[in-house]
């Protein structure tokens, strides 16, 4: 799971001896020309011969397609097809040398003689891969054994292939410990916040910061969309991704690991490579898949809605869903998503080229939600032995269509009334099913190209250099349209005509420059010097524009409204940051790294120049002591890590400023709007991370244990501006700690491994303890919405929830509420003796974000057959249902709010009484759930062959179909619908991930898919 | 080969210290939405800084307004919405962070920061022209200055009406007179100020004479009232666009259903006539919580103005200063003005025409004038301790204790002239 194992295909590979081959001297000029010029370039045919074979694992003797054969001292390489068969043409001399890996394999060196093609290559699987290079957290980088850090990769064809993700989102969260995603539910195209080991900033983002093949990208994990209500669910970039594309990902996950990132790091960096090339006769891959996705058990899931007839005094209910499931008009349906990838990759000569496009439909299950989904990638390298140059481009076009601005269909049916079903509502709130179909529409399209140039020099043998230029370019339109009907009122208060339009253009460029120095001191001892620069450029712009009222049916543009609302914001941010890396080896078993790196930021304050973060770490592969001699023990590598990284403030936030108004007549007017803060500097996260990596029981067994103390220091506190002094908002002061300490610890077994059958079991663990250290003597104010009664307190997690707590209350004789009592203590955080509710304080409730997680695999082979599944869940925290707190105490259609006095639950009425509305739906959070389960079967050669196809295999897999576990199931008598879904935000949007407020979401749906995937 | 090495180290740490000295313009960015504070340094804004003082009024002044209602005997709440629920069940206190920190574009009807921005920007528009030369300030300085001043005046006269202690600058703690007292000088120098601008002379005079009003001093507020030339009136204007400058009785009672009109301003008739001052719309429509929605038709859209500053408020103040027939008078007129047929004291007061029936007389027709305007109502309430609602609420559930509005805990305890 967390395991560093991947060669890297565009790292800068160690100096070699220069060829005297004409071809590969040619300037890079001719490189670049070739890579323009592309596949129609002629390239000379090769004099050499080439060298042909078979990788299977030496175990199980199945072959290993994708096996990686590289020729020591040339530039030639390819990768294994199908049945584990490869050929090299064009092999210069006698002999080579050619090394085999393979993740999660130990590396195969031998020198073969050329020409020879029946070389059968055993690759034993090693639990552990020392040797493999991560480019993560390292300047260029480095061998896993020398890192000190834990790096978390995931290999997508891996994953691909044992869980069949429907998105990058949640695949990641069951893979990478301490990882966590607030899944924003079941609406399509919603994403969902992620962090990494808690929250460490009070105000700022927690979003970790993403490259894709070592270009910024844009990392927003709630953009805005006029297509998604108030953000609550809105989608989140890093899934336009085409899963397809993707090689594999590495993770690290804090200050430790991402000094070399510099400002914006400390949240932890999530590397994306996508795929490329290899030496040798195109590949073709398909991929065709059929899904169904749908709400299982629906009329189960929803509480049925109760009220008590005014007339009659009789207490009724409904269930919704089900009687509109029995009347013909089901709420639900099953949605068909489909989808398509093609691609094509291989090498000739030097050029190696991957070319892919993917076509997706995705349905969701109501019939207005669906997405398209178009995209392509070209990724193109040419190599010589000392320098590569390359070029990889991706282009998404993606249009999702919603229910727009309008409150999702979900509130309908949790704040419907059996009293309302002989309206024209049919028992739901205001709105039928139908009128989401007809009467609002939604649509977000987004057009968006990541890309990027490097170029890799070794000129000496001392010196390998390589540069980085790329951006990622979004732009992103969305509506939300409610059409005037002809009758009025119409269906919506919005139906009068209304139109929201948001255009969102973001710009992300990336240029990085480094250069290697490795130097041997002894035969013991090397050292390699790293140094580099690093600029990044991000632009936002936001242009909204509203219409309302439109003159008559038929019109839908915004200038066809009565009144117009037009809106633009303008973001840009830059960094640059420089660093320096020296590493010390020892005999190749002890690694000491040191590295440096400053940045100058463009939202730093004017009184505040420039940051330096520091960072130390060590690598000791102690099992390759000499003295080592536990015997069960193969493989352990200690690890400890030390650093420092920052997260720049907000753009703005350090400058005195005015906004633009509008005054009286419409004339231009400037209002004050933030007090700024000329001192204002960014957070640093300080992290010690202490962990180790091990394989036992001749590597049946691993285990990775990190342990991570992590502390964000001069962490931007919200100082409420003095009011009186006549500036709004929070002036933002760096005088707060917040601490997050914990402890990873991924298992991997290995039960029973032979030709026929193979288990293997995994599973992993993670803890976080979130907490404000020190405010600097500022009480923050309450942040988002009221009602969950959010703030920063010292010693308590990071925004967590303090409201009144009943503790106790009891019915007297005539009916009556009788000692209402609260939890006293301290006036914010409670923790006392029980006082009358008037006389007490608020108490506190839990943190919004959860503490845990934990993730289980199992991998069951038969043969050609094998059974995958995947559970993960989360906990230890605390949300406001909004859905069954407003049930509670404001639509009043719960039983239990309905049962005369005397029966009711006597801590809700109470609450209810006194108007308290979160109490009513505070939920203790967490859950598990079966995530995915996938049987794949590798159809035999001959079918493939039947097919066409070297290799095929096929594939269906079910997700979300289970909750394993919940923490609360109902609450007052109401189901928690789907414990996981969580908003991204509130609706003011202000309170950014940390919002503990949840409601309107739609649950997570449940969806199967078949999949065909063929390599040709 | 070591030799080369060392080479290669230099030139890198050269190199990336030749990039680091330049890289101050690599970090120049463009802020085309925002102005730095420094450009409020030019004079020739002058007129621009008036007028930013007027928008940022204007926007406290209506949720002013409206707040007050909310809170007087002129509104029930009947929204889901919890902010609303605290303005109309009383429930505003010292921690609310609507109340203290709300702005205009916000749901509920942020006071504190708001009062305080506007009068910082009169206040700071004021000093800033000041110190600026007559020769660089494009228009009539005088104007701006008096115009600023009255605008600061009124910013004042709410900080002094209906909060129960006050602050400014994150000075120390002040009594609602003193604040009014303060309030008096900027309308005594806007007046003194104003030379030709009648309007602003005019509208500063009511200010002056309601800011008398509030320390207690009649008869200089009769004194003031009585340079307001007959059917004077000046608007606080509003537009249907952006948020900020709605009307915000409009969104509340009209095109929302936040808040009904409350049931001692139905059918409000005089001598069996109802009477226009307190016009309603209802046609049997249910806001929330099952309560009968009751509409305003003073205003009818978003951008209808509300008034700031009326002769007749300046009429109501001489009557309720000099009392007796003069009152009978001003109330007389008003009837006029509204068709309502003549107020007769002998005959229309069942316990005879008494100085202290005379004044209820008064207060009603402030009632009847003022209804959902400028705040007048809840300071009315205040001043002459009219009851409150109190009690179980239409919604079964207790009235706070909320009268006048306390000064936020954020202020007394982030203020070390207060706190210490």
């Amino acid at each position: 799971m967390s395991v560093p194992r991947f060669a890297n295909p565009i790292l800068p590979v160690p100096c070699r001896a220069r060829s005297p081959s004409r071809r590969e001297r040619a300037s890079p000029w001719s490189a670049v020309f070739a890579v323009v010029a592309g596949l129609a370039l002629p390239f000379p045919a090769a004099a050499q011969q080439p060298i042909g074979g078979t990788v299977v694992d030496a175990q199980t003797l199945q072959p290993l397609v994708g096996a990686q054969i590289v020729v020591d001292g040339t530039s030639l390489g390819a990768l294994a097809r199908a049945n584990g068969a490869f050929l090299i043409e064009g092999v210069p001399g006698a002999t080579a040398t050619i090394r085999v890996v393979m993740i999660g394999y130990a590396t195969w060196t031998e020198t073969v003689n050329v020409g020879d093609r029946a070389i059968r290559v055993e690759l034993r699987r090693e639990a552990i891969a020392l040797d493999e290079i991560v480019v993560t957290g390292t300047a260029g980088g480095a061998q896993a054994r020398a890192v000190g850090n834990a790096v978390s990769a995931v290999s997508m064809s891996e994953v691909i292939e044992r869980r069949s993700p429907p998105k990058i989102q949640s695949m990641l969260t069951a893979e990478v410990p301490g990882l966590r995603m607030r899944s924003v539910g079941g609406e399509i195209g919603g994403g969902g916040a992620i962090k990494i080991r808690g929250t460490g900033s009070l105000v700022l983002s927690n979003e970790p910061v993403i490259f894709v093949d070592g270009v910024r990208v844009d990392n927003r994990d709630n953009v805005e969309s006029a297509a998604f209500v108030n953000r609550r669910g809105g989608p989140s970039r890093l899934n336009d991704l085409a899963l397809n594309d993707v090689e594999r990902i590495e993770v690290i996950k804090g200050p430790a690991a991402a000094t070399l990132y510099g400002t914006e790091a400390s949240n932890g960096v999530i590397q994306i490579f996508t795929k490329r090339g290899q030496q040798g006769a195109p590949r073709f891959e398909v991929a065709l898949r059929q899904g169904a996705s749908f709400l299982y058990d629906a009329a189960n899931k929803y509480p049925v809605v109760w009220g008590v007839d005014p007339e009659s005094g009789q207490l009724m209910s409904a269930n919704l869903v089900e009687l509109e499931r029995d009347r013909g008009t089901p709420v639900f349906r099953t949605g068909l998503p489909t989808s398509l990838f093609a691609s094509v990759s291989g090498g000739i000569q030097n050029l190696r080229y991957y070319f892919s496009a993917d076509a997706l439909r995705d349905q969701g299950m109501v019939d207005y939600q669906w997405q398209n989904k178009l995209a392509g990638r070209s990724n193109l390298s040419y190599t010589t032995e000392n320098f590569e140059v390359g070029v990889n481009m991706g282009f998404i076009r993606q249009k999702t269509h919603t229910s727009g601005g309008e409150q999702a269909m979900t509130f309908q049916l949790m704040w419907g009334s059996p009293l309302k079903l002989d309206g024209p509502s049919r028992g739901f709130f205001r709105n039928s099913h139908e009128d989401y179909h007809q009467y609002v529409n939604g649509e977000e399209e987004v057009d968006r190209f990541t890309g990027g140039f490097y170029f890799r020099h070794s000129p000496f043998e001392w010196l390998t250099h390589r540069l980085d230029v790329g951006g990622d370019f979004g732009n992103q339109r969305s509506f939300s349209l409610w059409p005037r009907t002809a009758q009025q009122p119409g269906p919506f208060r919005r139906s009068i005509g209304q139109k929201d339009v948001v255009q969102d253009r973001t710009t992300l460029t990336t240029v990085n420059y480094s250069a290697t120095v490795p130097f041997s001191l002894s035969d013991d001892i090397t050292l390699e010097t790293t140094s580099g620069v690093q600029y990044y450029q991000r632009k936002h712009q936001i242009t909204t524009a509203s219409g309302v009222e439109f003159p008559v049916p038929g019109v839908s543009t915004v200038s066809a409204a009565a009144q117009r609302l037009a809106d633009e914001s303008f973001i840009e941010n830059k960094t640059f940051g420089v660093f320096v890396q020296e590493q010390i080896g020892w005999k190749n078993r002890l690694f000491l790294t040191g590295a440096v790196r400053g940045d100058d930021n463009s939202a730093f304050g004017e009184n505040f120049d420039f940051v330096v973060y520091p960072k130390v770490s060590a690598a000791w592969v102690t099992s390759e002591e000499p003295f080592w001699s536990v015997p069960f023990v193969n493989t352990l590598k200690l690890r400890a890590a030390w650093g420092q990284a920052g997260q720049q403030p907000d753009v703005f936030a350090a400058t005195r400023l005015y906004t633009p108004a509008t005054g009286r007549g419409g004339i231009p007017t400037l209002t004050p709007s933030n007090i700024g803060n000329p001192d204002l500097k960014p957070e640093v996260g300080q992290e010690l991370e202490l962990g180790f990596d091990a394989s036992l029981f001749d590597q049946k067994v691993t285990i990775d244990f990190t342990y991570y103390d992590q502390t964000r220091k001069d962490a931007i506190v919200p100082a409420a501006a003095l009011p009186s002094m006549g500036f709004p908002g929070t002036q933002f002061v760096n005088v707060g700690e917040v601490s997050n300490k914990g402890f990873e610890v991924a298992l991997g077994t290995q039960v029973l491994r032979s030709e026929d059958w193979s288990l293997d079991l995994g599973a992993s663990y993670a803890t976080t303890d979130n907490k404000v250290v020190d405010l600097g003597g500022i009480t923050p104010p309450l942040i988002g919405l009221p009602w969950p009664g959010q703030r920063h307190v010292e010693g308590y997690p990071v925004a967590s929830m303090f409201m009144k707590k009943v503790v106790s209350a009891e019915w007297d004789a005539s009916g009556d509420l009788a000692n209402v009592m609260c939890e006293g203590g301290d006036p914010i955080a409670g923790g006392g003796a029980p006082v009358p509710c008037a006389q007490a304080g608020t108490a506190y409730w839990g943190s919004p974000t959860p503490t845990w997680d934990v993730a289980a695999t199992a991998n069951l082979r038969f043969r050609q057959w094998t059974l995958s599944a995947t559970a993960d869940g989360q906990g230890g925290y605390y949300k406001c249902n909004g859905d069954i707190a407003w049930a509670n105490v404001f639509f009043r259609n719960t039983r239990e709010i309905n049962l005369p006095p005397g029966e009711q639950d006597p801590i809700l009425a109470a609450y209810d009484q006194m108007g308290f509305v979160c109490q009513a739906g505070a939920v203790n959070s967490g859950f598990a759930k079966l995530r995915d389960i996938t049987l794949r079967w590798d159809l035999p050669s001959s079918l493939a062959s039947f097919m066409g196809a070297a290799r095929a295999t096929a594939q269906l897999s079910a997700h979300n179909m289970f909750v394993l576990w919940q923490a609360t199931r109902e609450l007052y008598g109401t189901r928690v619908i789907d414990p996981e879904v969580h908003s991204n935000t509130d609706w003011n949007g202000d309170i950014g991930d940390k919002g503990a407020y949840v409601q309107d979401l739609w649950p997570q749906m449940q969806r199967i898919d078949f999949t065909i995937r063929a390599v040709f | 080969m070591q030799r080369n090495n060392q080479t290669g180290r230099l030139l890198f740490v050269a190199g990336a210290a030749v990039l680091a000295s330049g890289c101050s313009d690599l970090l120049e960015v463009d802020l085309p939405g925002v102005v730095e504070a420094k450009t409020l340094d030019d004079p020739g804004i002058s007129a621009l800084l008036v007028e930013s003082a007027i928008a940022d009024f204007e926007c406290a002044y209506t949720n002013y307004s409206a707040g007050s209602s909310a809170m007087s005997d002129e509104w029930w709440h009947t929204s889901g919405g919890q902010v609303y629920r605290e303005w109309g069940g009383r429930q505003i206190n010292a921690q609310n962070d609507n109340y203290v920190r709300a702005g205009c574009d916000e749901g509920g009807f942020g006071q504190y920061v708001v009062i305080h921005t506007a009068r910082f920007q009169a206040k700071d528009a004021f000093e800033r022209i000041t110190g600026f030369s007559d020769a660089d300030v494009p228009g009539d300085k005088n104007d701006m200055l008096a115009t600023a001043s009255a605008y600061e005046g009124y910013s004042l006269l709410m900080l002094g009406e209906n909060f129960c202690e006050m602050a400014l600058d994150g000075g120390p703690l002040m009594q609602p007179s003193e604040v009014l007292a303060v309030s008096a000088e900027r309308f005594e120098r806007a007046i003194t100020m104003a030379g030709g601008n009648d309007d602003i002379r005019n509208m500063a005079s009511v200010g002056l004479a309601r800011a008398r009003r509030g320390m207690g001093n009649l008869s200089g507020a009769a004194t003031a009232a009585a340079t307001v030339p007959e059917e004077f009136r000046y608007d606080v204007n509003r537009d249907d666009t952006p948020r900020r400058r709605w009307n915000r009785f409009v969104d509340s009672n009209v095109r929302r259903s936040d808040y009904t009109v409350a049931p001692p301003f139905r059918g409000i008739e005089w001598k069996g006539d109802p009477d226009p001052r307190v016009e309603l719309f209802y046609n049997g429509v249910i806001a929330a919580y099952d309560v009968d929605w009751w509409q305003t038709t003073k205003y009818k859209t978003l951008s209808d103005n509300i008034p700031l500053a009326t002769w007749v408020e300046a009429q109501l103040i001489m009557a309720e200063a000099q009392g007796g027939e003069a009152a009978v008078d001003v109330i007389n007129k008003l009837h006029g003005r509204a068709g309502l047929q003549p107020f007769d004291p002998a005959a229309d007061m069942v316990e005879g025409p008494t100085g202290d029936n005379i004044m209820n007389m008064v207060i009603e027709q402030r009632r009847r004038e003022f209804f959902l305007e400028g705040g007048h109502r809840l300071s009315d309430m205040l001043i002459y301790d009219l009851p409150f609602f109190t009690g179980v609420d239409h919604l079964g559930r207790e009235y706070g204790d909320t009268t006048c509005w306390p000064l936020p805990d954020l202020e007394r305890l982030g203020n070390p002239n207060i706190s210490g």
